[in-house]
C-alpha cells in the first residue's frame, strides 16, 4: 500500500519531466475539464448490417473508416493484397489510404514525418514487416521502423501466441500473450566507439517507461481475464538497469491485488518456453527480450506466417506480423502464408469495433486450417497464397449463409408463436 | 499531524523545546485513540504552530470550528511555561479524564478507519496520477454499479455503448453493502486509480457501525474529488415548475461539514466539526472561474452563512472575492444559503454558476434538480486532479423502485455522455445527448417520475433507436405490426387495436431482447485489445 499512500512519485516525477511521458498523465490540472477539448475523428462506429436481407452487407455504416496501410518489404505486398481482397469481398466498411514506407526502397518512400501524421489522423494502421538493412544508408544508427515508433509513442508491442488446430507444431494448446516495450532498452540506438576497437551501446531503462508498460500488461490481465503475469527480466546481470524494470513492475502488481505476479530470468524463460510453454500467461519484457521471445513463440506455434500482433500508444494502434520476417526469397512466388496479416485485419477490425467482421474472418481461417485442404507451403501445404486466400472468403461466405438460414427460421418460429400467442390473448 | 510537527521541527532553530513537544504529542497519539486526546493534540499542535512555526500558514489559516468546553484549559495562555511543567500538566489532564471516557458505551468515536481520511490534515493532499487506461483510443473506465437502481442503470448504459459502437471497456467491481470491511471499497478506488475515470451509482452503506464512514465520500476523499458539478438545463417538454433554467452548481466535495469529525465531549453534548481550508476553497473557486470563462458564463455567485458562520464561511467568501479580482469580466455576487435558496424557486433565471461548501451543494443541487424535473434527469461529475467520477446529480438510491423498471436512466446516461466528453470521445457524446433530448423532447417518452406513463426499457430504447442502429428491428416490427391489423381487418375495434398496441409493445421489448441475443456474438462484451 505504501505505493498508494506516497502516490507514486517515483513514477509521475520522472514521466513530468519527460515530455512524452506527460502527454499519456491524466488532464494535468482539472481546468483541463472545462477547456475545450481538441477532437479527434472517432475510431469507432457502429456497423449496421441488417439481419434478414438478402445481402447481409448491403446495408453499410453511413461512415467507412479510413486506415493506414504500409504494405512492407518482401512478401508482404503480397500478402497485403490478399487481405484487401478478403475484405473487399466480406464489404467490411474499410479504407485504406497506402504509403509506400521502406529503407530499402528509400528512393521511393514516403517521409517518416508524413506517415506519422497520416496515423496520428486514422489512429488505426496495417503494417508489413519492414526491412532493416544490417549497414544505414544515411549512416544513422536509427532503422524506419523505431523512428516510427518513437515519432508515434508506441510503446507496447502485443503478440498473442495461440496454437492453431490443424497446424504442426511441437506444443499444442499453447495460449499466452507476449507484452514488449518498445521504445528503449536496447532499442534506443546509442552506440559509439570510444576508443579504437571498444564499441559502447547503451541500454537505457527509465522507471516512467517501465511502469508504463507495467501498467499496460496488468491492465491487459484485467481487460481479457487473464490471471498471471509474469516478468522476463535480467537482473541477476544487469542489477540496475533490468532491476529497475523488475522493481517497477512489481511496484505497479500492488494496484492490481487480483492478478497473480512472479518473475522469471530470461534464459530460464527461454527453455521453459520450449520444454512447457502451457504454463504461461501474459508475459511482460524490456525490449530486445522481447524480440526474441516473440520468434521463439512464433516457431512454436507455426512460424512467422500464423502469428499476429498489435502495437499501442495512448492514442493509436498500428498491426503488423508478430515476428518480423521479410521473406525475401519467396517475393513473387505466391507462396507465403497470409494468415499472419489476415489475423493483424481481424484485429484491426475488432479494435473498431466491427466484431462481427473481425469474428468472421477468425471463424473462417481456423476452418480453412483445420479443415488441412488448403495449406500454403510454411505449413507443409502446396497451395499458393491466392488459394489460400480464396478459401478463407469461401469459409467466410459458408459461415454467413448458414448462420443466415438459421436465422431466417428462428424468426419464422418466432413469428408463428407472436401469433398464436396475440390470438389466444384477443381471443 | 505528528509527522508534519516533526518534519517541521527540523527547520526550526529553537528545537529542543519543539522536540520535547512532539514527543510528549507523540505519546499521546499513539497512546490514546479516544476523542479527547486526539482533540487535545489539535489543541497542543496549534499551540505549537503558532509559538514556533508562524511560517507554516496552512496550519494556521485552517479555522477549526470547534470549542473545547470541555477543555477548560486554554494552552495558548500558558505560553511562557517550561516545557516540562507542560508535560507534566498534559500527563494530569490526560489522567484525570481519560478513565471516564473509556468504557463508556455512549462514546461516539472517530472512525477508525483505515483510510487516510484528507481532511483530518487539513490540506490538500498531493494527488499523483497514473497514466491513464487508454490504449490505442480505447478507454477503459470503472464502473460502480451501486446500490438500489445503480445496477439497472448501467446495464442500460453498456446496452447504449454497445449498440453505439463506443471505444470505451468497463471494468465492473460490485461492493457489498453489508460488509463490515472496506476490502471492496479499497479496491474500487484502486481501480480508479488505475482507469483515471469512473461512473457510479450511489454505493450503500448499510453497516451502522460509526467505523464504517460513508462509502461514497470516501471514494471522494481518497482520490481527491474536491469539485462537484452540476449543470442544470432544463428539458422543454417535461413537466416542470421553471423553464429555460440553466444553472451550473458547483460544490466543494470533500471538507465543510462532511469532515465527519464528530464526537461526544460530555455526555449529551455532541460536537461536530465543520472545516474549511484556504487551500480547498481557493481552487475551488479557481475551478468556477475557469469554469465560468471557458464556457462563456457571465456570473459566479458564492453561497455562503458567513452571517452566523463568521469565520468558516467568511474564509470560503473571501477567498471567492479574492479570486474574482483575477477575473474582471466575470461579474461576482454572494447570497446568502437561505435567501439563495427562496430566489431559486421564486426566480431560477437569476443564477448562472454559483458555487458553495459541501453541506448547502447538496441542498442546492437537489432543490435546482426538484426545480427542472427531479432527480432522474440530471448528472453530476466529480473532478480532482488526477481522477474523474461522473454520477446522477442529485446521489439518490432509488431503492423503492429498484427492479421494477420504472426508474428514469436519463440521469445515467447523460452521465455516460459526460464521461465521453471527459475522454475526448466528443461525437459519441454529442449522438447520445441529442438522442436523450429527442426522446424527452419530441417522442415525449417519459418515465412514470415525469407522469409518463413509459418504462425505463422504453426510454433506453428510443434513446437506441435514435442512433439508427436498431434499423433492422424496428423495420421488421413494423412490418408484423401491419400483418397483424391486415388479419383482423373486420373486427377494428378501437378497444382491440389498443390492446394489440399494448401487447405489440411488449412483444417489442421482448422481441428486440432476443433479436439482440441473436446477434450477441456480434456485440461480444468486453472486447479485449488484441
Amino acid at each position: 500500500m505504501s505505493i498508494l499512500k506516497n502516490g507514486m512519485k517515483l513514477l509521475m516525477n520522472r514521466s513530468a519531466q519527460n515530455a512524452l511521458g506527460n502527454k499519456c498523465l491524466h488532464t494535468p490540472s482539472s481546468l483541463d475539464a472545462a477547456k475545450t477539448v481538441n477532437i479527434k475523428s472517432p475510431i469507432a462506429r457502429a456497423f449496421a448490417s441488417s439481419e434478414l436481407n438478402e445481402d447481409k452487407y448491403s446495408n453499410m455504416p453511413a461512415e467507412r473508416i479510413t486506415c493506414t496501410l504500409i504494405p512492407g518489404d518482401g512478401v508482404y505486398p503480397e500478402l497485403m493484397n490478399s487481405v484487401q481482397t478478403v475484405l473487399k469481398a466480406i464489404g467490411a466498411p474499410i479504407d485504406f489510404e497506402t504509403i509506400l514506407f521502406s529503407e530499402v526502397q528509400h528512393s521511393s518512400s514516403a517521409q517518416v514525418e508524413d506517415v506519422i501524421k497520416s496515423i496520428n489522423r486514422n489512429r488505426i494502421c496495417l503494417m508489413g514487416a519492414l526491412m532493416s538493412p544490417d549497414v544505414s544508408y544515411s549512416g544513422e544508427l536509427q532503422n524506419l521502423h523505431m523512428k516510427l515508433r518513437k515519432g508515434l509513442d508506441l510503446y507496447s508491442n502485443v503478440v498473442h501466441v495461440v496454437s492453431w488446430p490443424g497446424v504442426a507444431s511441437r506444443h499444442k494448446n499453447i495460449d499466452m500473450v507476449i507484452i514488449r516495450e518498445l521504445t528503449e532498452g536496447e532499442y534506443s540506438a546509442l552506440e559509439h566507439e570510444s576508443v579504437d576497437g571498444v564499441v559502447e551501446c547503451l541500454k537505457i531503462v527509465t522507471a516512467s517507461k517501465s511502469q508504463r508498460i507495467a501498467k499496460f500488461a496488468f491492465d491487459y490481465a484485467i481487460r481479457n481475464k487473464r490471471e498471471r503475469v509474469t516478468c522476463v527480466h535480467k537482473a541477476n546481470i544487469m542489477k540496475l538497469g533490468d532491476g529497475l524494470f523488475l522493481k517497477s513492475c512489481s511496484e505497479i502488481k500492488q494496484l492490481y491485488p487480483s492478478v497473480n505476479f512472479e518473475a522469471m530470468i530470461v534464459d530460464n524463460c527461454t527453455m521453459q518456453m520450449v520444454s512447457n510453454p502451457q504454463q504461461f500467461d501474459i508475459l511482460v519484457m524490456p525490449n530486445l527480450y522481447g524480440n526474441i521471445l516473440d520468434n521463439l513463440a512464433a516457431g512454436l506455434v507455426g512460424g512467422a506466417g500464423v502469428v499476429a500482433s498489435s502495437s499501442f500508444s495512448p492514442e493509436c494502434a498500428v498491426f503488423e506480423p508478430g515476428a518480423r520476417h521479410v521473406f525475401q526469397t519467396a517475393v513473387g512466388k505466391n507462396i507465403a502464408n497470409p494468415t499472419a496479416m489476415l489475423m493483424c485485419a481481424s484485429k484491426m477490425l475488432r479494435h473498431v469495433n466491427l466484431q462481427h467482421y473481425s469474428e468472421s474472418i477468425r471463424t473462417a481461417i481456423r476452418e480453412v486450417l483445420a479443415a488441412g485442404k488448403v495449406r500454403t507451403r510454411d505449413l507443409g501445404g502446396s497451395s499458393s497464397t491466392h488459394e489460400f486466400t480464396d478459401a478463407v472468403i469461401k469459409a467466410i461466405l459458408n459461415l454467413i449463409s448458414c448462420t443466415q438460414y438459421t436465422k431466417i427460421f428462428q424468426f419464422i418460429v418466432l413469428k408463428i408463436l407472436l401469433n398464436s400467442c396475440i390470438q389466444i390473448l384477443i381471443a | 499531524m505528528c509527522l508534519k510537527t516533526k518534519q517541521s521541527s527540523r527547520h526550526n532553530k529553537s528545537c529542543s523545546k519543539q522536540r520535547q513537544l512532539t514527543r510528549i504529542i507523540e505519546s499521546f497519539h499513539i497512546g490514546f485513540k479516544t476523542i479527547t486526546s486526539q482533540l487535545f493534540v489539535l489543541t497542543s499542535l496549534e499551540y505549537s504552530s503558532l509559538k514556533y512555526i508562524p511560517s507554516s500558514s496552512h496550519v494556521l489559516n485552517t479555522v477549526f470550528l470547534i470549542s473545547f468546553i470541555s477543555l477548560n484549559l486554554n494552552l495558548k495562555s500558558i505560553d511562557n511555561i517550561e516545557s516540562v511543567r507542560l508535560s507534566n500538566m498534559l500527563a494530569i489532564f490526560s489522567k484525570s479524564s481519560l478513565p471516564k471516557k473509556v468504557g463508556s458505551h455512549t462514546i461516539r468515536q472517530l472512525s477508525s478507519v483505515n483510510f487516510d481520511i484528507q481532511h483530518k490534515h487539513p490540506q490538500a493532499r498531493k494527488q499523483v496520477g497514473l497514466p491513464r487506461a487508454r490504449y490505442g483510443g480505447r478507454n477503459a473506465v470503472t464502473m460502480l454499479p451501486g446500490g438500489g437502481i445503480g445496477p439497472e442503470l448501467m446495464s442500460y448504459v453498456k446496452e447504449v455503448f454497445l449498440h453505439g459502437g463506443v471505444p470505451v471497456d468497463f471494468e465492473t467491481i460490485q461492493i457489498d453493502p453489508k460488509s463490515d470491511n472496506n476490502d471492496d471499497l479499497q479496491y474500487a478506488i484502486m481501480s480508479i486509480r488505475r482507469n483515471g475515470v469512473c461512473i457510479k451509482g450511489n454505493i450503500e452503506t448499510r453497516s451502522l457501525d460509526t467505523a464504517i464512514i460513508s462509502r461514497n465520500v470516501a471514494i471522494r476523499n481518497e482520490l481527491d474529488l474536491f469539485v462537484n458539478v452540476i449543470n442544470v438545463q432544463s428539458y422543454n417538454n417535461v413537466p416542470s415548475r421553471h423553464k429555460n433554467v440553466n444553472v451550473i452548481v458547483i460544490r466543494q466535495n470533500t471538507e465543510g461539514e462532511y469532515a465527519m469529525l464528530e464526537h461526544e465531549s460530555v455526555e449529551g453534548v455532541v460536537e461536530s466539526m465543520k472545516v474549511i481550508t484556504e487551500e480547498n476553497s481557493t481552487r475551488l473557486a479557481r475551478y468556477a472561474f475557469e469554469l465560468a470563462k471557458n464556457n462563456g458564463r457571465s456570473k459566479v455567485t458564492a453561497v455562503h452563512k458567513a452571517n452566523i458562520m463568521k469565520l468558516s464561511d467568511g474564509l470560503f467568501l473571501e477567498t471567492c472575492k479574492k479570486m474574482s479580482e483575477n477575473y474582471p469580466d466575470i461579474k461576482f455576487e454572494h447570497m446568502i444559503i437561505d435567501n439563495c435558496c427562496m430566489q431559486l424557486v421564486s426566480n431560477p433565471h437569476q443564477f448562472d454558476v454559483m458555487v458553495m461548501p459541501n453541506l448547502y451543494g447538496s441542498i442546492v443541487s437537489n432543490v435546482i434538480c426538484g426545480l427542472v424535473g427531479g432527480a432522474g434527469l440530471i448528472s453530476g461529475r466529480n473532478y480532482g486532479d488526477h481522477y474523474a467520477v461522473f454520477e446522477p446529480g442529485t446521489r439518490n438510491t432509488g431503492s423503492s423502485i429498484a427492479g421494477t423498471n420504472t426508474a428514469n436512466p436519463v440521469a445515467m446516461l447523460s452521465a455516460s455522455a459526460d464521461m465521453l466528453e471527459h475522454l475526448g470521445h466528443k461525437v459519441h457524446c454529442d449522438i447520445i445527448r441529442t438522442a436523450i433530448s429527442k426522446t424527452l423532447n419530441e417522442d415525449m417518452i417519459h418515465t412514470a417520475d415525469l407522469n409518463g406513463t413509459y418504462k425505463s426499457t422504453d426510454v433506453v430504447h428510443n434513446v437506441i433507436k435514435h442512433r439508427e442502429l436498431l434499423n433492422c428491428n424496428t423495420k421488421i416490427l413494423a412490418s408484423l405490426t401491419t400483418t397483424e391489423h391486415n388479419k383482423h381487418k373486420q373486427n377494428s375495434q378501437l378497444e382491440l387495436m389498443k390492446k394489440k398496441q399494448k401487447l405489440i409493445g411488449l412483444f417489442e421489448i421482448r422481441m428486440t431482447k432476443y433479436l439482440t441475443s441473436l446477434l450477441d456474438y456480434r456485440f461480444a462484451s468486453p472486447i479485449p485489445i488484441s
